[in-house]
């Protein structure tokens, strides 16, 4: 039993690691993930 | 108890993707980069962002938002101008970057206007706490208070009717109309919560002001508009006279009095009388004479012979398929001449004999009385 779970648990933090990766990337590609964080952004930036 | 490390690489790279392709897909539809048409949370958004930018003193305005970041915002943007960006309607988001690009690039005058702005708002700022007129203009609803209206905008009556009157006004080219200031300058503060209104309905009027005019100066449509217009009229007037010259065809064919220059109006061409095929040309317009035509852009019409008939006008015919078969075939021209001019030779250089044991060319034989083909003569 033991033999199963920690590699399905190893494979599964895997997952969770490129999975938050992912997010951390998108992040500081597109800061704005709706409308509303879209202008808000403007009004932080000064231009709005 | 084995981990394979490329299993694990694999795992990885799954969640990465996977992640990737949801939030990027999440991401790239829920900010548009252009939305023509305001409905629902945009027309609301957009009518605080406009309202809240002139009575609010940009307060609300700036943030855009919504309802929900407004208040979250709003502190951060008492000492930003009221740009015309937020007076832009939020769904015109071209505009928008377009104000927003053009401030980036002016620098200077940003900073200037900001530094004008910023004097005035040291003294709203202090007396935010204090003003009821100010926290209802930056949308921070007072329980305390129960007509937090004092800045005149009624934001909820505003989201209530968001798809009806809100949704005609958002192109109102001055939305600066939307906002009836009068009860912010005229209305007193309340006397026991402010010991100066003063400072805050200046700061507001000014706010206004620097709300209202940007917009003149980023709105350069009216004078476009107007300039088209004027084209617009210039061209009417043009098309008025090319109307008095020429007239549309008659549904009979017949020509019209005085009209003497058949057009076709969807080549822009026309023919002249003297013109070879005037006579069986079809017209759907007509014009006095040739300079109308050539004044409504028409062009005349050439026949230009195509080369093969070209070639025929300059080679005599040579063909009498009567006389010889062998010789019609041989002739480029389909039209049979009646009178034998000369005889000409098949391709391949073959002889007069050999093109009447072929007629047809080499491998050819006239067939028999009964239809039998001839044998092959060697």
């Amino acid at each position: 039993m033991l033999e199963f779970i920690v590699p399905f648990i190893v494979y599964l933090l895997a997952f969770v690691v490129g999975s938050l990766l992912a997010l951390l990337v998108v992040k500081q590609l597109y800061p704005a993930s709706s409308e509303h964080e879209a202008l808000a952004d403007l009004a932080r930036k000064g231009v709005n | 108890m084995n981990i394979n490390p490329f299993l694990v690489l694999l795992a990885l790279l799954i969640g990465f993707a996977l992640t990737w392709f949801l939030v990027v897909r999440k991401v790239v539809r829920e900010v548009p980069i252009l939305r023509p048409v305001s409905t629902g949370l945009d027309a609301a958004a957009g009518v605080a962002g406009v309202a809240g930018a002139a009575g609010g003193a940009g307060l609300v305005g700036a943030a855009a938002s919504g309802h929900v970041d407004a208040p979250e915002v709003a502190p951060e943007v008492v000492t930003e101008v009221a740009h015309p960006v937020a007076a832009a309607p939020v769904y015109d988001w071209a505009h928008r970057l377009d104000a927003a690009e053009g401030q980036l690039a002016g620098a200077s005058e940003v900073s200037e206007v900001s530094e004008v702005d910023e004097v005035d708002a040291a003294a709203p700022a202090v007396a935010v706490e204090a003003s009821p007129v100010v926290d209802a203009a930056a949308g921070a609803v007072d329980d305390a208070d129960p007509t937090p209206v004092a800045s005149g905008v009624d934001y909820d009556a505003e989201w209530a009717n968001e798809d009806t009157s809100v949704g005609l006004d958002l192109f109102d080219p001055e939305p600066a109309n939307l906002i009836d200031d009068s009860d912010v300058i005229d209305e007193p503060a309340p006397v026991d919560a402010v010991e100066e209104p003063e400072p805050v309905v200046d700061a507001i009027e000014e706010r206004v002001v620097a709300a209202a005019e940007p917009e003149v100066e980023v709105a350069p449509l009216p004078v476009a508009e107007a300039s088209v217009a004027a084209g617009l009229v210039g061209a009417g007037a043009a098309a008025a006279v090319r109307r008095a010259a020429s007239v549309p065809a008659p549904a009979d064919g017949s020509s019209p009095e005085g009209y003497e220059v058949k057009g076709d109006s969807l080549a822009k061409l026309y023919l002249l009388d003297s013109d070879a095929d005037f006579g069986r040309a079809r017209a759907d317009i007509w014009f006095t004479d040739e300079s109308a035509a050539k004044d409504a852009g028409y062009a005349h019409y050439i026949r230009t012979p195509r080369p093969d008939a070209a070639a025929r006008v300059a080679e005599p015919v040579v063909a009498a398929p009567v006389v010889a078969p062998v010789v019609a075939a041989a002739a480029v021209a389909p039209v049979a001449a009646p009178v034998q001019e000369t005889l000409v030779d098949v391709p391949g250089d073959a002889s007069a004999e050999e093109a009447v044991a072929a007629p047809y060319g080499p491998g050819s034989a006239v067939p028999k009385a009964n239809g039998s083909g001839n044998e092959r003569e060697r």
